[in-house]
């Protein structure tokens, strides 16, 4: 195997069901880590059980168990000599990455993700945004319904030629939904989110304040890929300017994969819960292959 | 319109039985008509999509990926059986299986 890429995932949609045992064979205490994230944060995952599910509903506390087992992945793989080249992230994925490339603390990654959340919530819990996928359909297949039919929704993240995200109030992502398979979509999935995260209608001004008050951020020590601009996050600073615009800016992963295959990537690693990312790399074009955690320790 | 073959029916079964048993990470001998994708087998829609852009290029097909989503809302498909069915009807209508009733 080349020196993979590590790719750490946003949220966990589906439990592949062998995530705690894999952590428990590598003599993590999991326990003590939910705990710590409870001490650290006051987000309570402490009652986190993989058999029952836990936490796919609950907006904070999945990106918060996600960001977990993401960081104890990359650990296991660092302990068993497997380092990444690069290291890029879909949307909340970008604060394991960070861990990863120690360009943040586990504590600190923790404490970001709750004061985003926090902020954003503020900002979103009454205007019942919701989030949905699109799967069998093209960009210019959903901009003509959104257009045809009026609708106030955006376009967040492109997975894949086939698969999209899309932004909006409830009223119009359900007229969305029920246009999209009469217009032919094989499937459509509405996320348990309630905040449009990667839109125009999220205003970040005096976050930056907020958010890394106390918090020290570090270059990386690691290639860190953009999937905003498809660019290496080489400075502290632009750690800072990336965590801030991941918010705001609509994610292209398709074109981050083929940007990194297109830099010799040949071997990824799905670095998280799950295997959301291994599905989407579907439809990507190149010689590469994406493995889960299972298949490497 | 293809003329459907005894050939082209193993063939269609073949890959649609190893394609899965190989992304899903089960034995061959474990997939038959009755096996649930989503249930038994951890598929998905982009699986279902990977499938047929492969039917598409081997049988150099014409068909829209839309018009294959508009087929299933009036016919779902849920298991290996009805997926092979739903391939060779691909196969020999491309775009008018919408046609079919």
């Amino acid at each position: 195997m080349d020196t993979p890429t590590f790719l750490f995932p946003a949220f966990v949609l589906k439990y592949k069901g062998n995530e705690v045992d894999i952590i428990k064979k590598y003599g993590v205490d999991f326990n003590e880590k939910l705990f710590e994230i409870k001490e650290n944060t006051g987000v309570d995952i402490t009652d986190f059980d993989i058999l029952h599910n836990s936490f796919l509903d609950d907006e904070q506390k999945n990106q918060m168990i996600s960001y977990l087992i993401s960081c104890i992945f990359s650990d296991i793989l660092k302990s068993q000599s497997i380092k990444p080249d690069y290291v890029s992230f879909l949307s909340m994925g970008i604060y394991s990455a960070l861990y990863c490339t120690n360009s943040i603390s586990f504590d600190d990654g923790a404490k970001i993700i709750k004061r985003v959340y926090e902020l954003l919530n503020k900002q979103f819990c009454d205007k019942n945004y919701r989030m949905l996928a699109i799967t069998g359909l093209s960009r210019n297949d959903i901009i003509n319904i959104l257009n045809k039919k009026s609708l106030n929704c955006e376009i967040v993240i492109k997975n894949n030629d086939h698969s999209f995200i899309i932004v909006g109030k409830e009223n119009d992502i359900n007229i969305l939904l029920n246009a999209a398979k009469e217009e032919g979509a094989i499937q459509l999935n509405i996320f348990p989110v309630s905040i449009p995260y990667h839109s125009k209608q999220i205003d970040s001004e005096g976050f930056e304040d907020i958010i890394f008050e106390g918090i020290e951020v570090k270059n990386p020590s690691y290639k860190l890929f953009s999937s905003i601009n498809q660019k290496q996050i080489d400075n502290s600073g632009k750690v800072k300017t990336e965590i801030l615009k991941n918010l705001i800016t609509n994610i292209d992963w398709h074109k981050t994969n083929i940007a990194l295959i297109k830099q010799g990537v040949h071997e990824f690693v799905e670095c998280g819960p799950g295997d959301s990312l291994k599905r989407i790399s579907r439809f990507f074009d190149g010689d590469f292959n994406v493995y889960g955690m299972s298949k490497l320790v | 319109m293809t003329a459907i073959t005894e050939e082209i029916k193993n063939d269609v079964r073949k890959i649609v039985i190893d394609y899965f048993a190989e992304e899903c990470e089960v034995n061959t001998d474990e997939i038959n008509n009755n096996t649930h994708i989503f249930d038994d087998l951890d598929g998905d829609s982009l699986m279902f999509l990977e499938l047929i852009e492969l039917f598409k290029k081997k049988y150099n097909l014409n068909i829209d990926l839309k018009t294959i989503g508009k087929y299933s809302l009036k016919h779902p498909v849920r298991t290996i059986g009805e997926l092979i069915d739903m391939q060779i009807l691909i196969i020999e209508h491309e775009n008018n299986i919408i046609n079919i009733d």
